[in-house]
């Protein structure tokens, strides 16, 4: 059975950090610092988000000239969805019933 | 190390990431290889590579080409340790019937292959023990005779046209 793509910390990490700014297109390097996760842990996590639909990727021309165009990402409508369904899991059970 | 020293392993390991990682994956080492070239210390540039190389493997232990190239792996260990250890060719012969055929039922396009690498593989492993006695089968101590390893060679006759039955049998 496949697993499910926000099962672990790692992945719910990401698309906490995605989701903060749902609009705005991130590079790796930002979601890194924002996760604190490894270059190698976070590429092939983004990786397979991207492949089940949650995440849209593009080519971005760089800011600085001569330097590489750079690879943006941001979450898709289900991205979101999923994103939100891992806060509410992740939250204390009863925590809505608690007085504001 | 210097300053460009640590730029040109940096350099290396992520080249060597991108010839490791799978084909439809490549784009992702392209994109953290655009990444490296934001960051402004040499250290982390390595740091940064050496993730790259870390992503890469991730990548490929989840295809399902490294996947099945794994299973090819673990039938080919299985029968060589089951053939050292068991004189009788018998459970050798069943072996080489239906590890070559599901596996060619699983990937019908590589049973040439399948045939080829289980149909050889006794022979180069007997004749790569035979070099080194020590390693060579209990029920084998002398070296192989041309006609033994002929006998060996017989293998194909079997793996390739059970990789093939098993390709068939997919269709």
């Amino acid at each position: 059975m496949p697993r499910k793509p926000n099962s672990s910390p790692q992945t719910r990490r990401v698309l906490a950090a995605l989701a903060a700014r749902p609009e705005a297109w991130r590079h790796g390097l930002s979601l890194c610092g924002e996760t604190d996760l490894s270059s190698g842990t976070l590429y092939p996590l983004l990786s397979r988000l991207k492949r089940h639909g949650y995440l849209e990727s593009e080519w971005r021309e760089p800011e600085t000239p001569g330097r590489p165009p750079r690879h943006v990402y941001r979450l898709t409508a289900g991205g979101r969805a999923l994103a939100a369904a891992g806060r509410e899991s992740a939250a204390p059970s009863g925590a809505e019933s608690q007085p504001a | 190390m210097s300053r460009t020293g640590l730029d040109r392993l940096a350099a290396l390991l992520m080249a060597l990431a991108r010839r490791l990682a799978p084909g439809d994956e490549r784009e992702w080492l392209q994109a953290m290889r655009s990444e490296m070239d934001c960051l402004a210390e040499p250290r982390l540039r390595l740091r940064w590579a050496a993730g790259g190389l870390a992503a890469a493997a991730r990548m490929r232990a989840r295809s399902r080409a490294a996947r099945f190239q794994g299973l090819c792996l673990a039938a080919l260990a299985l029968i060589t340790v089951q053939d050292w250890r068991n004189p009788d060719p018998t459970a050798t012969f069943l072996a080489l019937v239906f590890a070559p055929g599901l596996l060619a039922f699983a990937e019908p396009r590589r049973r040439w292959g399948i045939g080829a690498l289980f149909g050889l593989w006794l022979l180069a492993v007997h004749a790569a023990a035979d070099l080194w006695p020590s390693l060579r089968p209990h029920y084998q101590r002398l070296p192989l005779s041309p006609a033994e390893l002929l006998e060996i060679a017989l293998l194909l006759a079997i793996a390739v046209p059970a990789a093939q039955l098993g390709a068939l049998a997919r269709r």
